[in-house]
């Protein structure tokens, strides 16, 4: 065996800030794993989908839990979506691959990305000031996902059961995005 | 100083006195002052010079739409031009001074242009600095700009911050006067999602300043007790100190709020924000402006707008005169002397231009019923004014009233055009509202109150009505309908001297009569002409009297002159708020390599590649230039092994039963006939033929590559390939996902590149030459255990692997590759030493690739495959790229070896003439070869296949001096591959 062995490294380092009434933290071991639907077989991924993780296909705009509790399937495109894993779904290629069948196009993507969670009740006015998108709760609910531009990077944003904030950014940006972040929490008119 | 004109009363807080300075003079206002109204408070009415005539001004109007009051605010950095007195809110150590005069405000040595006020008509300039035509950019237009101009910027940069947001809402309401608030009320009570915004830090409107009662009490009560309502409501958004400057399409608005302006200190905290608000339905409540009327000398400090003299002594407390005159020629200028004398001031005359004048005045007022001022007096402030008989009244303050102007800016910025109404002499919205809106109020030309507030109600009913929304029951609020009779009197004929229309353009009726004359006729040759309506109030009090002279001069009606556009913004804008957050470095996002941190701490030099950052050398004790560095780097590389950070190249995931198809289609060369396992470079072209990008992709499975793009197209290519797949072969099986990001790629190369990796990799993989060879492929582990991919691929030339890890393995991959490498020679190589190295491999790159060159300039032709379609291959068999004399990529090298070459130099025969004519190519690329030991370049050149060893000269023209080069192969080391293949 080879004599090295290679350290995985945070995109941000773990980052987390708490401020009055929001707060900022990089979620980090999660896996993260496209699904491209092949030409046709809808039917059949929302069936393996069903069988295999307990997951439904999620509507455009949304995303879906599965039973377990373990995976979120997020709608990002038309024909693609993502699944997102709690921390110990490490190779997340080949267990998606083996719990679904081929009924998906699997890549990873676990490493494309960077998240960041927004908490707190002032995460609105964070939003206000970055995304053009509406993240009012009426209208942007638990489950809801978006795909927007914040500072010129693409971002997926999700609601989760919380009301919490899911940020997904490119890993490559992701210190101008939390640059960009932070900066608006600086920029919050005094609590 | 004392405040000697205050009174009591008004919505300003007396415990709170707040200490300014205007031209170093300390004053004292309080709380709820703007600038303007403190100054007039401590008797001030000198306030400002003109813009070309230098002359005397005071403060004309109470709000946004001030042509006159502005002055330079703060000091320093922050100094801020052209600031309205009127809307500048006062603060505890407020700075102003001010502006466009040479000496002392009360002696201003450019006043002098006032005598020559004969000549600096319209067009003056146009006229008279003609000749000669140098001179007008060095010598005249500076020394005007200098004389004729508005204050002066600090030259620092912006200490403020400025940011922007996006706001979202079912109605939004602009302007918080009664109409407003009783549309946002309604809204607000049925749940819609409400946003109303105001420009001024008070709601209200015409409410704080009228003496107007609402449901039985005062209406600035009733403001201040529903905005109280609708603050309360969560979801109604009240946003003060914001104006909607402009509507954009499909709803879209923008909206400056001004969140630290009325503080000493910003504190950090964004100075403004600029708002993109995003609504499903709009109600303009944008009030209505009053206009002045030109009579001679009608700009003197103490000659206010009547409903500004009323806002002053009712919401302000503040007496403008101790002497007032009114001279209107509506209903509206009575209320004026009415409510002056009602809070115990001496109203003289009301001087109305109607001979049949209506109303009562107060005692002890004059009427003066057709009446018409031709002339004023006094040098720095209003002392008297003279009327059409001769007769004499001697006064401070006047106060004019040429009726009101619906505030239609808004509806004109989708190129809605305003009507005319003469029932009330002005121009109301007309033609195609912006989508969504609806105008209300005095902006639709509703100008008494109780009308005003039924229409609010009305529009926001109909709004909620449009999204599905039900109507609350509550009761709408109701008020009486004042009178407001009007006559279109716009000035006064017998006027003496001059009759200002445009006040901060200094634009007067004799302008309006030349550019008429001169045949300057159509409302936007007037504007231009006399730059009328062009100043930073966009003529807000200017624009309809002078509409009405010209209508005048041509005979015509004033609808049928009809008006200039408006335009966005509706009031001033700093650029500062434009960009927002967008300065320096923040300007756009940066992209780090995984690396990034390493070659930070190894002290590398970082080039902007797009939004990268890449390493572009590293630096060594004792090199102490560039080359010294690239040359080790390149020179170590080749004799012994070098990692570059590869991970900005463009990594696309292609999956599918059909992609292997899909890449006969985009690429010229086949890839169905790809083995699995295995690379091939590939070349795409434009529909057009010529060639678009280039990279390797490689085979990972049947239904499974994974293509790379140059760094820079990355994102262009993948976009091409989703147009491609989307709307071209929609029927194909394909799929596209960017990988780029997800792992950290290095380039191992060099004779000890194996003997490196050997160490990395998992032992059950063979690397050797025979189990992994040229343009092998796999995925494997690395390091114990960590998913890998390995391609042997070579920019370089040499032996050479790019291994890929999860990103975030990236940096340990590089301090381990450094680390395992360190006995073996290992360099770390920049993107200069990458490139250095492709020169003399012979590879194309990026100035290869410039959009202009074919497969067939590139040495590719034979790769286009005549078994299959491809994008591009059409046009790429046009007849003019197929020339026998066509362009070749080929090598070049200077004759005398130490020559120096240069990018960018054409080629031209021995002896001929620089000449587009003799013109036969250029030079793409050229480095220092160190392997060489000599300069080499790549280029363009007719026939370049045939010409080898022939001389021709490199030409260039812009860095000068020109080369003997010799036309080699494009491949000055191992043209034959072999280092490739050990």
């Amino acid at each position: 065996m080879s004599d090295f062995t290679l350290s995985a490294r945070p995109a941000l380092g773990g980052f987390r800030h708490d401020a009055a009434g929001v707060s900022v933290s990089e979620v980090t071991g999660f896996s993260l794993v496209s699904l491209a639907v092949p030409l046709g077989g809808e039917g059949a991924l929302a069936a393996a989908l069903r069988d295999g993780l307990g997951l439904a296909l999620p509507e455009a705009g949304s995303s879906t839990v599965s039973r377990d509790g373990r995976h979120r399937l997020l709608w990002t495109a038309p024909d693609q979506t993502m699944l997102l894993s709690l921390p110990g779904f490490d190779a997340p290629v080949s267990e998606t691959g083996s719990a679904i069948g081929g009924a998906a196009y699997l890549t990873d993507q676990s490493d494309a990305w960077a998240a960041l969670r927004l908490s707190g009740e002032r995460i609105g006015e964070v939003l206000e000031r970055m995304a053009p998108v509406d993240t009012a709760p009426a209208s942007f609910g638990p489950g809801r996902i978006a795909r927007t531009v914040i500072e010129h990077m693409g971002v997926i944003l999700v609601r989760d059961e919380n009301g919490d904030i899911l940020m997904l950014c490119a890993r490559s940006s992701a210190r101008s995005f939390l640059h960009a972040v932070m900066t608006t929490v600086e920029y919050l008119a005094a609590p | 100083m004392t405040q000697s004109h205050r009174l009591s009363g008004g919505l300003v807080n007396r415990d709170k006195p707040l200490g300014f300075r205007f031209n170093g003079v300390q004053f004292q206002g309080f709380e709820g002052d703007t600038l303007a109204s403190a100054l007039l408070a401590n008797g001030q009415r000198l306030v400002a010079r003109s813009f070309k005539y230098h002359r005397p001004r005071g403060i004309l109007t109470a709000g946004s739409e001030e042509p006159s009051a502005l002055v330079e605010l703060r000091h320093g950095a922050a100094q801020e031009p052209n600031t309205r007195a009127t809307v500048a809110e006062l603060f505890d150590g407020l700075e102003a001074r001010s502006q466009n005069h040479r000496g002392s405000l009360r002696h201003d040595l450019l006043a002098v242009n006032d005598l020559f006020s004969n000549f600096l008509t319209a067009g003056f300039y146009y006229k008279t600095f003609m000749w000669p035509a140098a001179l007008w950019e060095r010598f005249y237009e500076p020394v005007i700009r200098a004389a004729a101009g508005l204050g002066r910027l600090s030259m620092e940069p912006d200490p403020d911050v400025y940011d922007k947001g996006f706001l979202h809402c079912d109605l939004l309401v602009i302007g918080a006067g009664p109409t407003g608030l009783a549309a946002a009320l309604a809204a607000g009570r049925s749940g819609a999602r409400v946003i109303l915004a105001d420009e001024d830090f008070l709601p209200g409107g015409r409410l704080n300043a009228e003496t107007h009662e609402v449901d039985g009490m005062p209406g600035r009560d009733w403001a201040a007790r529903t905005v109280a309502e609708l603050a309360a409501m969560p979801n109604v958004r009240v946003m003060t100190r914001t104006t909607v400057i402009g509507a954009f399409d499909h709803g879209i608005f923008g909206a400056l709020e001004r969140r630290t302006d009325h503080l000493a200190e910003s504190g950090g905290k964004p100075r403004q924000i600029l708002w993109r608000i995003y609504s499903g339905r709009s109600v303009l409540c944008a009030g209505s402006t009053e206009r002045p009327i030109a009579f001679g000398a009608n700009d003197r400090p103490g000659v206010m707008l009547a409903g500004a003299v009323r806002a002053y002594a009712n919401r302000w407390g503040v007496a403008p005169g101790r002497e007032v005159t009114v001279f209107t020629n509506n209903d509206d200028g009575w209320r004026t002397a009415a409510d002056l004398s009602a809070l115990g001031l001496r109203v003289t005359a009301i001087i109305d231009s109607r001979k049949d004048a209506y109303g009562t005045a107060p005692k002890g007022t004059e009427v003066i019923a057709g009446g018409r001022i031709v002339d004023t007096k006094g040098r720095h402030g209003l002392r008297e004014i003279i009327l059409q008989d001769g007769r004499r009244i001697a006064t401070d303050c006047l106060a004019v009233s040429g009726g009101w102007s619906p505030n239609v800016h808004l509806t004109c910025h989708q190129r809605g055009r305003p009507v005319w109404r003469d029932d009330i002499a002005a121009f109301v919205p007309g033609g195609a509202m912006p989508q969504g809106m609806r105008v209300a109020g005095a902006a639709n030309g509703a100008l008494t109150l109780g009308a005003a507030l039924r229409s609010g109600v009305e529009a926001a009913q109909a709004a909620l009505s449009d999204l599905g929304l039900k109507s609350s029951k509550g009761a709408a609020p109701t008020a009486s309908d004042e009178a407001a009779g009007v006559s279109a009197f716009w000035h006064v004929k017998e006027s003496r001297g001059r009759a200002w229309l445009d006040f901060q353009n200094d634009v007067t009726v004799k302008d309006v009569k030349l550019a008429h004359q001169e045949g300057f006729r159509s409302v936007e040759l007037l504007k231009r002409y006399t730059t009328l309506g062009m100043a930073t109030d966009q003529g807000k009090t200017a624009n309809v009297p002078a509409l009405a002279v010209m209508a005048e001069c041509t005979g015509r009606t004033i609808a049928e002159t009809g008006t200039t556009i408006f335009r966005p913004p509706y009031t001033p804008v700093p650029i500062g708020a434009l960009a927002g957050r967008a300065r320096g470095k923040d300007f756009r996002p940066t992209r780090l390599t995984p690396s990034h941190d390493w070659a930070a701490e190894q002290g590398a030099v970082f080039v902007e590649v797009g939004p990268w950052l890449r390493a572009q050398w590293f630096p060594r004790a004792g090199e102490t230039e560039w080359r010294q560095s690239v040359d080790r780097e390149v020179l170590q590389t080749r004799a012994a092994v070098g990692i570059c950070d590869v991970s900005t190249l463009g990594k696309i995931d292609i999956q599918g039963r059909d992609a292997a198809a899909f890449l006969d289609k985009v690429y010229i060369n086949g890839f169905s006939n790809l083995a699995v396992g295995k690379v091939r470079y590939g070349l795409m072209l434009r529909e057009d033929g010529i060639a678009k990008d280039d990279g390797t992709t490689a085979r990972m499975s049947d239904t499974h590559f994974v293509m790379t793009t140059t760094t820079a197209n990355a994102v262009s290519i993948f976009r091409h390939l989703e147009f491609c797949r989307q709307c071209l072969w929609p029927g194909m099986d394909v799929h596209l996902i960017s990988s780029t990001d997800q792992f950290a790629q290095f380039s191992v190369a060099g004779p000890r590149a194996r003997d490196l990796l050997a160490r990395i990799v998992d032992k059950d993989f063979d690397i050797s030459n025979e189990a992994f060879p040229y343009m092998a492929c796999a995925e494997l582990t690395v390091c114990n255990g960590v998913p890998a991919r390995l391609f042997r691929i070579s920019f370089s030339g040499e032996l050479a692997y790019e291994v890929a890890v999860p990103a975030r393995c990236g940096d340990a991959m590089i301090r381990v590759l450094m680390e395992a490498g360190r006995d073996l020679g290992v360099v770390a190589y920049g993107t200069e030493a990458l490139g250095v190295m492709r020169i003399e491999k012979g590879h194309a790159a990026g100035n290869e690739l410039n959009g202009q060159t074919t497969a067939r300039d590139l040495g590719m032709a034979k790769m286009m495959s005549k078994k299959k379609d491809f994008v591009g291959k059409t046009l790429a068999g046009r007849e003019g790229m197929q020339r026998e004399d066509g362009l070749t990529l080929v090598g070049f090298r200077p004759v005398n070896r130490n020559d120096t070459l240069t990018a960018g130099a054409h080629f031209l025969p021995v002896g001929a003439a620089a000449t587009m004519e003799n013109d036969e190519g250029w030079m793409t690329s050229v480095a220092y070869s160190p392997s060489l030991g000599h300069s080499i370049g790549l280029g363009f050149i007719r026939r370049g296949g045939e010409r080898m060893g022939e001389v021709v000269r490199a030409f260039n023209a812009v860095r000068g001096g020109e080369i003997a080069v010799e036309i080699v192969s494009p491949h000055f080391i191992d043209p034959e591959g072999e280092r490739l293949r050990v």
